[in-house]
C-alpha cells in the first residue's frame, strides 16, 4: 500500500522519479500527507483504513538536533542523521520504500549503507561514514543507526559554494545556469559489495532557523496545486487507457492484423 | 510484453546509468546504479559519428524511386535496388552491433544484456540528458560489414535490431517547467489538427524527377487532411509566426525542411532550420519567444539530423519546443533522403490521425520497412509517450 501513491503520480506523467540519480528512490510522503492525498483523491474510507493498518514501521532518515526544522539546518550547527526502521515520527523525516531493503530486512541479511555529507563534516574525524546494518526479527539489530555531524559555518559554505563553481566552469558542467551547491547527503545502499541505490537527501544550510520560517519548512507540497483532481483524474483514465490500447495494437501487429 | 525504463543522466562529470525492467507477469526489477566509463566528450563524438554510416551516396537510391517506402521487387530494377538496400542495411547492422557491443564494454553489459533477452513488442523508455543515441540499430548479436574478414558464426539479421524488436520511446530532460501528464491531457483533450508546413524551395532539386517531395504531401494533405483536420503552409514568414504565436491550434505541427549545423556535436555548432533560402531559425532566436501552444502538440522535425541533440549543446529546439508545452517530438538522426523522408512522414500522419498511437505507428511502419530490406525507419526517434495518440471521442 506505500507504493500507491509513486503509482498515482507516475499515473499523472511525474515520471521517472525513481530513476533520477538526484532524487530520492521514490516519493516520499509523510504519514499524514499521505492520508490527505488519498482523501483528495476521493479514496474510499475502507482503503484509508488498510493503508493506516499497513503503515507502522518503514524504513526513514530524520535529522535531529536544537537548530533544525523540516529539512533545513542552521550553518556552522550540530545535527544528527539517522537512519531506523520504524514508525516515523517529526518534520525532518524522509521516509524510503524500496523493495530490495524490505527484503534485505525479512531475510535479515547485511545491508550496506554509506552515507557521504556535502556542507557537513563529520564531528568524529574517524568516522568513515560507512555502516553495516544487521537484522534481528524484522529490526535493527542494534538500534538506529547516527551520524554525527556539524553543518558548515558560512565561512566554509562559501568556500564551497565558490570551488563548485570553479569545477563546474572547468568540466563544462555549468551550462547557462548558475552553479548551485547543493548541501545534503549523498546516500547509497549495497548488499554484499554490490549497490542497491544511491540519491541525495538535500538539506538546506541556512544563517538562522526562524518558526514558521516559510523558507525553512518542511519539504511539504502545496496538494491542492499538485492535485487538480480533474486534471489527474482525466491523465490517469488516459494513460490507463493509452497503455492497454498500446499493447492491443502490439498484439495485433506482432499477428499480422490490422492494428488501426 | 516488457516494459524497460532506462536513464542515461549526467552527474557532474560522470555519466550514471540505471535500469528497471516490469515484466509481463508483472514483477519488477531494477538494476544497482552504474557509470559509463566514457565522459560526455568522449560520447558526443561517438554519437556524432553515427550520422556518417549511410552516406548520401548510399541513400541516393531512394531519389530514384516513385514510391520511396516501396519493396525492391515492386520496382523496375528489383535486383538493382535491392542491392542498394542491402549495402544500407548491411552498415546500419554493422554499426549497431558495434555500438551494442561498446556499451557493454563501457559499463553497462548486464544492463544491455536484460533489455535484450525482453520479448519482442515490449517496450524501452529512455530518460536522457546526454545519450541521444538511436537505440533502434542496436544488436547483441555480432555483424562484419568488411569482406576481407572472416563472417562471425550466426551473424545478425535486421530482426535483430532492437527498433525492430522493441517499441522506444525517449524523454529527453530539459529545463521545461511543464508536467508531462498535464500536457498529455491537453493532447488528448482536443481533437487532431496536423499543421503542415513545407520548406517551398525543396522541389528545386527534384525537377522532373519520379517523386517530388513537395508535390507529394501537397496531394496528401488534399486527398488525405483536408481543412477539417490540418492546414497547408508553404510561406515561410506565415509559418515562423505560427511557432511563436500562443494561438497555433495544432496538435501536430509538422516541419519539412532543410536543417543545418555548423559543426555537429562540437560544442560551438550553431543548429538552424531553413524554411527557405533566406529564412532560418536558431533555437536561440526562438527561445527568445514566450510563447506556448494551448494543444501540447507532437513536433515532427522532419530534417536532417534533428533528432539528435549532442551531449554538449546547451540549447537545441528540443528543449526550447518543450518550454513552448509541446508534448513531444519526433526527429532523425541521419541525413534522411528527402524522398523517403516526405513518404515516411505522410505516412506517420495518416496513422496518427487515424487514431494510432505513434510509438505503435512508428514500430510497425519501421518492421515493414526492414522487412523490405530498408532500414532508414530505425533513424527517426520518437521522444514522446510511445502511447500518445490523438483524441478518440
Amino acid at each position: 500500500m506505500g507504493n500507491l501513491l509513486p503509482e498515482l503520480f507516475e499515473l499523472k506523467g511525474l515520471v521517472n522519479h525513481s530513476l533520477k540519480s538526484s532524487q530520492p528512490p521514490f516519493l516520499s510522503f509523510k504519514p499524514e500527507e499521505e492520508i490527505t492525498v488519498l482523501r483528495k483523491l476521493k479514496a474510499t474510507d475502507e482503503l484509508i483504513t488498510i493503508l493506516e493498518q499497513d503503515r507502522n514501521d518503514r524504513f526513514f532518515f530524520a535529522l535531529e538536533g536544537k537548530h533544525v526544522k523540516g529539512y533545513a539546518v542552521q550553518k556552522g550547527s550540530e545535527v544528527d542523521l539517522v537512519f531506523n526502521y520504524a514508525n516515523p515520527k517529526g518534520d525532518s523525516v524522509i521516509i524510503i520504500d524500496i523493495e530490495e531493503l524490505d527484503e534485505a530486512r525479512k531475510t535479515n541479511a547485511i545491508l550496506g549503507l554509506m552515507v557521504s555529507p556535502r556542507g557537513f563534516t563529520f564531528i568524529d574525524e574517524k568516522e568513515s561514514g560507512y555502516r553495516q546494518i544487521h537484522f534481528k526479527d524484522g529490526k535493527f539489530a542494534k538500534g538506529a543507526v547516527r551520524f554525527h555531524l556539524k553543518a558548515f559555518d558560512s565561512k566554509s559554505y562559501k568556500k564551497a559554494f565558490s570551488e563548485t563553481a570553479k569545477e563546474n566552469k572547468e568540466t563544462n558542467y555549468e551550462r547557462h545556469e548558475s552553479p548551485i551547491y547543493s548541501t545534503g547527503f549523498h546516500i547509497a545502499f549495497d548488499l554484499k559489495g554490490v549497490q542497491l541505490y544511491r540519491f541525495f537527501f538535500p538539506v538546506k544550510l541556512v544563517s538562522k532557523i526562524i518558526k514558521n520560517d516559510s523558507l525553512v519548512q518542511p519539504l511539504s507540497f502545496d496538494l491542492d496545486k499538485l492535485f487538480d483532481l480533474d486534471k489527474l483524474n482525466k491523465s490517469s483514465q488516459y494513460v490507463t487507457k493509452a497503455r492497454k490500447d498500446l499493447n492491443k495494437a502490439v498484439t495485433k501487429i506482432l499477428a499480422g492484423k490490422e492494428a488501426w | 510484453m516488457s516494459d524497460a525504463q532506462l536513464s542515461i543522466t549526467t552527474e557532474g562529470s560522470e555519466i550514471k546509468v540505471q535500469c528497471k525492467i516490469e515484466q509481463a507477469n508483472g514483477s519488477k526489477k531494477a538494476y544497482p546504479q552504474t557509470s559509463l566509463s566514457v565522459d560526455r566528450t568522449a560520447l558526443a563524438h561517438r554519437i556524432g559519428k553515427i550520422k556518417d554510416v549511410l552516406s548520401e551516396d548510399m541513400t541516393n537510391i531512394w531519389a530514384s524511386l516513385p514510391d520511396p517506402l516501396a519493396n525492391p521487387k515492386d520496382t523496375n530494377k528489383p535486383d538493382y535496388v535491392a542491392k542498394s538496400f542491402k549495402k544500407c542495411m548491411d552498415s546500419t547492422l554493422s554499426e549497431g552491433s558495434t555500438l551494442f557491443r561498446e556499451l557493454s564494454d563501457n559499463g553497462l553489459e548486464e544492463i544491455m544484456c536484460e533489455l535484450d533477452k525482453m520479448e519482442n513488442g515490449s517496450t524501452i523508455s529512455i530518460d536522457t540528458d546526454v545519450a541521444f543515441l538511436p537505440f533502434e540499430i542496436l544488436t547483441s548479436k555480432q555483424f562484419l560489414n568488411n569482406p576481407n574478414l572472416p563472417k562471425p558464426k550466426n551473424p545478425s539479421e535486421p530482426q535483430d535490431m532492437w527498433g525492430y524488436r522493441f517499441i522506444i520511446d525517449y524523454y529527453v530532460k530539459t529545463n521545461s517547467p511543464h508536467d508531462v501528464g498535464a500536457l498529455k491531457a491537453a493532447h488528448l483533450s482536443n481533437k487532431p489538427f496536423v499543421g503542415v508546413n513545407l520548406n517551398p524551395t525543396i522541389d528545386d532539386a527534384f525537377k522532373n524527377k519520379v517523386f517530388e517531395p513537395l508535390k507529394f504531401h501537397k496531394i496528401f494533405y488534399q486527398n488525405e487532411i483536408t481543412n477539417a483536420h490540418g492546414e497547408v503552409d508553404l510561406d515561410p514568414a506565415s509559418i515562423l509566426e505560427k511557432l511563436v504565436s500562443d494561438e497555433y491550434q495544432a496538435t501536430l505541427i509538422y516541419l519539412y525542411c532543410h536543417g543545418s549545423n555548423s559543426n555537429p556535436f562540437e560544442i560551438n555548432n550553431d543548429e538552424r532550420l531553413e524554411f527557405d533560402e533566406n529564412t532560418t531559425l536558431s533555437p536561440g532566436e526562438f527561445r527568445k519567444f514566450d510563447n506556448e501552444y494551448p494543444h501540447a502538440p507532437i513536433v515532427f522535425l522532419n530534417s536532417c539530423l534533428s533528432g539528435q541533440p549532442s551531449p554538449l549543446s546547451f540549447t537545441s529546439f528540443q528543449a526550447v519546443f518543450c518550454r513552448k508545452k509541446a508534448l513531444g517530438f519526433i526527429g532523425t538522426a541521419i541525413n534522411m533522403p528527402a524522398t523517403f523522408a516526405a513518404a515516411f512522414g505522410c505516412h506517420l500522419i495518416r496513422d496518427y490521425l487515424k487514431g494510432a498511437q505513434l510509438g505503435a505507428a512508428i514500430w510497425k511502419l519501421r518492421r515493414e520497412l526492414i522487412e523490405n530490406g530498408n532500414p532508414l525507419g530505425l533513424f527517426y526517434a520518437l521522444q514522446c509517450p510511445a502511447d500518445v495518440c490523438v483524441a478518440t471521442s
